[in-house]
């Protein structure tokens, strides 16, 4: 790469030309011609550039001279990064040893369901259900190694996970008065996440007395959720959860207003329709808090990978349907209840990204890693049924590539700072590459189930950019039609 | 002085100067380090935990073991404790059933609370609390309008924040300045410094009724009078919290007390604490020049780097105003301003070296004599 062209990504709208200025994480309008000049120049590699073909003279001179000038009030510089480094990376060890944040113990790889895009369904690489449990000591350990290496921590939060976690209530209940005991003087909470199909008045009582936020599984309507969440004799699971949900809200109706949220997952079967209305609709819990997310591919065995089908075209058009109705939203023609609250958290995530959180910068440091990775260990330390340590729940527990350490060893300060610092299996494509500061890749986009994968990574560039540019896109579009965002998020 | 047997509860971090510094204080001599389970020190040597030298004394979680085996609590700050069982108020009823005498170092909030103490003080239980009575220096205050001249060169300690190893700096350059030979009057960021021999600082600086000037004139009394009885060879003022803001909402009130200081003592030399950072030259420069015009004209003796650092990536994430606290060195000192010492708190002698800058500034002070 050249390095006297400017680090930049010129993209365009309907209504306009723009440039991402990657150093100070800018983004500057420009005129058709000074765009056509910089693409130019971007494709001859930094040449020094004469004439351009669709661009009289007088236009070159005038983009040259604006370049100049905004080069001069410290935009559009060339700055390369050096060295592909986590800004954490100094300090991992300390944060390690006193700052964890979270702890998730996996009670049990045990389930009553087969849902069929469950990473231990057998869909997914390396990993499937066994009956094992977590022992106390193994837990009751855990718990410890966090104590221990949370004391700047102000908030110790617990969760349980499986398989289905309620499958050990037992030893939940015994480790909540664990927690009780050893978290003394600090505050603490508990969060677990079930199919919701084991609840019953005594599992009521006890979220209710330990205050647990609980996220249940629920895919949208009864035509939805039972096309993958089954019981191993294959029956839908939908009625047996709102049953559940039912008893839970005649037993405890604050508590479910309040602690109990739902976990959509969802994939282009899904008429996205049906299942942004169900929640809209939702009669059990009013406003419930709902994270919905598309099926996770990473790790998926290739055959099960997701082909487009004439019919996943419904799903589209109904996203489409629902995020047209909240551009009209914006504008002032339809009311909040009207608009899918699945689309509206969404284009709330965008707006903290693009607008809160996207600060202006001198320049890109020398030593730099794009976002994505979190604090291996430190944000979710992810304990299996046998006690070994994984950065969080989402990655493959079987693959020894993403193990983290186990309870008996504790964290591998080596093997944390390779998976914080992932940016340098790909170092070379990751210092040049413009969408940095936007990039979500971590080690579950690297591991191939044996090792870190550098053209495994590589594979996913294209879409991470392609989301970078589309929400560059988006927010700049909305500021050409002066769409205002405080409608849509206050 | 005989030295009594101590247990400190709840022990944490901020505790450690304790037992650092036990020399300088009273009659305490730390024995027993008790800590909250969930505070995660069970079982960490007690001077180790921010890097320092271990002392062999383990914390526990047992207070009643511990307690038995004292001469006197210190019952330290609650304010990161959180729930009942285990409190100030379960404290001073402990403390009460043993018989122990105790030193509170920041006062009851809850009525709970206020009761228990008043029954350990019906029981002659309280051998020390960091209750001071400025109503002397407010009316004092009231009755001027200007500030007096202080005769004694001041040198003042701020930080960049909270947690910039100011506490630590204070005790350190004190200690030496005492073994250099110097009669030190001193005003301390914490509420107990009276402890260790010297002045709290004031708590009316931080009061809602006296309006900025009021404030600042109470200051200068409140050091005049000290000076007065004191007559030292320097006054060292160390200010609490920030000097300037370092996030949106993480403002440090501005750096409106280190301004309101300032202008009622006009210091002479300032140590400036700085968060833990690979910092350029240029900005050294900047700082110095900063503190100069905030700090009505002061001089800045050195800069020292701090064990604590700002998760500037916690702040963007989620608006979190994280320190992380570290017990080793993870940033060098690469770049060093060119006439000012930069030194890093994990340094050897780095309080020695601190204390030949401020000497360094007080040698030109008042060379000629002169009334």
């Amino acid at each position: 790469m050249n390095s006297s062209i400017p680090f930049i990504h010129p993209f365009r709208t309907l209504g306009g030309y723009y440039l991402f200025d990657v150093n100070t994480n800018a983004i500057l309008p420009v005129t058709k011609e000074t765009y056509i000049y910089l693409e130019y120049q971007l494709a001859g590699n930094g040449k020094q550039i004469v004439e351009v073909p669709v661009l009289s003279c007088e236009e070159v001179q005038i983009a040259q001279e604006w370049i100049k000038n905004v080069q001069e009030q410290g935009f559009l510089s060339s700055k390369r990064i050096k060295k592909i480094q986590h800004y954490i990376d100094p300090y991992l060890e300390g944060i390690l040893e006193n700052y964890m944040g979270h702890i998730i113990l996996q009670v049990t790889q045990s389930c009553n369901l087969r849902c069929k895009y469950c990473t231990f369904s057998g869909s997914y690489l390396n990993r499937s259900h066994s009956e094992l449990m977590m022992s106390e000591e193994t837990a009751k350990k855990s718990i410890d190694f966090y104590i221990d290496h949370s004391s700047e921590t102000p908030h110790l939060t617990f969760g349980f996970y499986g398989g289905e976690p309620f499958l050990n209530f037992d030893l939940i209940k015994r480790l909540t008065l664990y927690v009780k005991q050893k978290a003394r003087g600090k505050k603490y909470g508990f969060f677990m996440t079930t199919n919701g199909t084991i609840i019953n008045e005594e599992i009521v009582q006890f979220l209710v007395d330990n205050d647990v936020n609980l996220f249940v599984s629920l895919d949208g309507p009864k035509e939805v959720h039972d096309r993958n969440r089954c019981f191993v004799s294959g029956r839908g699971s939908y009625d047996v959860v709102m049953k559940n949900i039912e008893l839970a809200k005649k037993l405890a109706p604050e508590y479910v207003a309040k602690k109990i949220g739902f976990n959509a997952v969802f994939n282009s079967e899904t008429p996205f329709c049906s299942l942004s209305r169900f929640f809209t609709d939702f009669e059990a819990i009013k406003d419930p808090l709902i994270l919905a997310t598309h099926q996770n591919e990473y790790s998926l065995k290739e055959v099960e990978k997701r082909v487009l089908k004439p019919e996943d075209l419904q799903h589209y058009d109904d996203l489409g349907y629902e995020i047209y109705k909240n551009m009209l939203y914006r504008n002032g023609r339809l009311e909040r209840q009207d608009i899918s609250k699945i689309v509206l958290n969404w284009e709330e995530r965008d707006r903290l990204e693009m607008e809160e959180n996207r600060k202006l910068a001198i320049e890109v440091p020398d030593n730099y890693h794009p976002a994505g990775p979190c604090i291996p260990g430190a944000r979710r330390l992810f304990v299996t049924v046998n006690g070994d340590m994984y950065p969080c729940e989402r990655v493959s527990e079987t693959s020894g590539a993403c193990k983290l350490g186990s309870h008996d060893t504790g964290i591998d300060l080596e093997r944390a700072k390779e998976f914080l610092n992932i940016g340098c299996l790909t170092e070379e494509e990751c210092k040049n590459c413009w969408a940095g500061r936007f990039c979500s890749a971590c080690i579950a986009c690297a591991d191939n189930g044996e090792k870190m994968d550098k053209n495994l990574k590589l594979s996913y560039c294209k879409m991470f950019k392609e989301n970078a540019e589309a929400k560059l896109k988006k927010y700049c579009s909305f500021k050409e039609f002066n769409i205002s965002t405080e409608r849509q998020y206050n | 002085m005989e030295k009594k047997a101590t247990t400190i509860y709840p022990y944490s971090k901020d505790d450690i100067q304790l037992f650092r510094y036990a020399k300088l204080i009273g009659d305490i001599q730390p024995v027993y380090a008790v800590s909250p389970p969930g505070w995660g020190l069970i079982g960490k040597d007690a001077t180790a935990i921010d890097g320092g030298k271990p002392s062999g004394i383990v914390i526990t979680e047992n207070l009643d073991s511990a307690l038995q085996n004292s001469e006197l609590l210190v019952i330290a700050s609650f304010e990161h404790y959180v729930g009942e069982e285990g409190g100030l108020k379960d404290t001073l009823e402990t403390a009460i059933r043993y018989k122990k005498p105790f030193i509170l170092l920041s006062p009851p909030q809850t009525p709970e609370e206020q009761i228990a103490l008043e029954t350990a003080k019906q029981l002659g239980l309280l051998h020390w609390s960091s209750e001071q009575d400025y109503q002397n220096i407010i009316a004092l205050a009231s009755e001027k309008d200007y500030c007096d001249d202080l005769k004694s060169p001041v040198t003042i300690i701020v930080g960049q924040g909270p947690y910039t190893s100011k506490f630590e700096t204070q005790l350190g350059v004190r200690q030496e300045l005492i073994k250099r030979g110097y009669k030190v009057s001193q005003i301390g960021s914490r509420p107990y410094c009276e402890l260790f021999g010297f002045h709290s600082f004031p708590s009316f600086m931080f009061s809602r009724e006296l309006d900025e000037t009021q404030k600042i004139i109470a200051f200068n009394q409140f050091i005049k009078q000290i000076e007065n009885e004191e007559e030292p060879d320097l006054i060292i003022v160390c200010v609490p919290g920030g000097i300037m803001p370092v996030f949106e909402k993480a403002h440090n009130n501005f750096g409106i007390l280190h301004v309101e200081v300032s202008a009622a003592i006009e210091p002479d030399s300032v140590i400036y604490n700085l968060y833990s950072n690979e910092y350029s030259t240029l900005f050294y420069e900047k700082s110095a020049e900063m503190m100069h015009y905030r700090l009505n004209h002061v001089k800045t003796n050195c800069f020292i780097m701090s064990g604590s650092w700002i998760d500037y990536g916690a702040y963007q994430e989620n608006k979190e105003f994280r320190i992380i606290k570290f017990d080793k060195p993870y940033n060098k000192i690469i770049e060093k301003p060119e006439e000012v010492p930069s030194l890093s708190i994990f340094e050897k002698n780095v309080f020695e070296k601190a204390t030949d800058a401020v000497v360094a500034v007080l040698e030109g002070y008042n060379l000629v004599d002169h009334y």
